[in-house]
C-alpha cells in the first residue's frame, strides 16, 4: 500500500510523496484477483483492507 | 474501503491462463463402434472419451449427452465415421437435439455406396457444424436414423501397417463458444460497500488471475 495522508493534513514532505506517487501511477485502487476453480461461475472481490 | 455502490471496476487478464483458456470449448469422441438398433428407429450417438475440456461434462449415465457449463452460442461440429456393410447404397440421416428435443432444420443426409466386397464395407465421413444457443447445463445429442442397420459407426484401433496411424474414433464432436472471451466474459454482476461479485465462465483452471482497477 502506498502512503495516504492523514485527514488533518500532512507535512510538505508527505504531501509531495503522495502527489508524486499519484502522478507516477502509484495508487492503491488496483490489485489482482484469481478466479475460483471447481467450475465456479462467480468470484468475490473484497477490499484489501476490509479486515 | 474502496469499493462502493457506484464504483467502476475495470478487469483485465493478468496471467497466461486467464488470457488463453477463458472461452468454453470441448472435444469428445467414441472409442467403440456403434450400430443402430433397427431400421426406421431413431438412435443417439454415444460418446465415452472427453479429450479436450474447458466447460463440458457428461452425467455418467447417458453417454449420448454432452452438457455445457456456460450459457452461450456454440459452434458444434460432429464427424461420423460411417460405413456401409450392405450390398446396396444406403443413407444415414443425422441431426442435433437440445435437452432431448430435435433442433429444427439441423438434419443432414449422408449417402453411402454399396460395400466394396463381402467384409470390405464402403466408408464415408459424415461431418456437419451448426450454431446452437444453449443455457448453462443444457445438453446436446447427435441423433440419427439409417436406411439399413448395415450402416454403422466404425471404430478402428491404431495401426502400424501398411503405415502407422492413430485410431479412428467412430465419432468426434467438438464445440466452442463463439461469443465471449477473456475480457468480455468477466464482469461485475453485483457490488456493495467493500466487495463486488465477479461473474465469469465456469472455471476450473488454476492461476486464472485478473488485474483490476477501481474508480470512484
Amino acid at each position: 500500500m502506498f502512503r495516504v495522508l492523514p485527514y488533518q493534513g500532512g507535512t510538505p514532505r508527505e504531501i509531495s510523496e503522495v502527489v508524486n506517487n499519484a502522478m507516477n501511477g502509484k495508487t492503491n485502487n488496483h490489485g489482482t484477483i484469481t478466479l475460483n476453480t471447481s467450475w465456479a461461475t462467480t468470484t468475490t472481490l473484497y477490499d484489501e483492507n476490509r479486515f | 474501503m474502496r469499493i462502493g455502490f457506484d464504483s467502476k471496476i475495470i478487469i483485465l487478464p493478468d496471467s497466461a491462463s486467464a488470457q488463453t483458456s477463458a472461452i468454453p470449448y470441448g472435444e469428445i469422441n467414441s472409442t467403440t463402434g456403434q450400430t443402430a438398433p433397427s431400421t426406421g428407429t431413431t438412435a443417439v450417438v454415444e460418446f465415452d472419451n472427453i479429450t479436450q475440456n474447458n466447460g463440458i461434462y457428461q452425467d455418467g449415465t447417458n453417454d449420448s449427452r454432452i452438457y455445457v457449463r456456460d450459457a452461450g452460442v456454440y459452434n458444434v461440429m460432429y464427424s461420423l465415421q460411417l460405413i456401409n456393410t450392405t450390398n446396396d447404397g444406403q443413407y444415414a440421416d443425422v441431426w442435433f437435439r437440445i435437452n432431448g428435443t430435435d433442433v429444427a432444420d439441423s438434419a443432414s443426409r449422408f449417402g453411402l455406396p454399396a460395400r466394396k466386397s463381402s467384409g470390405d464395407p464402403s466408408e464415408l465421413i459424415g461431418a456437419m457444424n451448426i450454431f446452437l444457443t444453449l443455457d448453462a447445463d443444457d445438453y446436446i445429442e447427435v441423433a440419427g436414423g439409417v436406411s439399413d442397420v448395415g450402416v454403422e459407426l466404425w471404430y478402428d484401433t491404431a495401426k502400424t501397417t501398411p503405415f502407422v496411424r492413430p485410431a479412428i474414433p467412430s465419432v468426434i464432436l467438438t464445440l466452442n463458444a463463439v461469443s465471449g472471451g477473456s475480457l468480455s466474459n468477466v464482469y461485475v454482476s453485483a457490488q456493495q460497500k467493500g466487495q463486488a461479485t465477479i461473474t465469469h465462465f465456469a472455471n476450473n483452471t488454476s492461476n486464472k488471475t485478473y488485474g483490476y482497477v477501481i474508480i470512484g
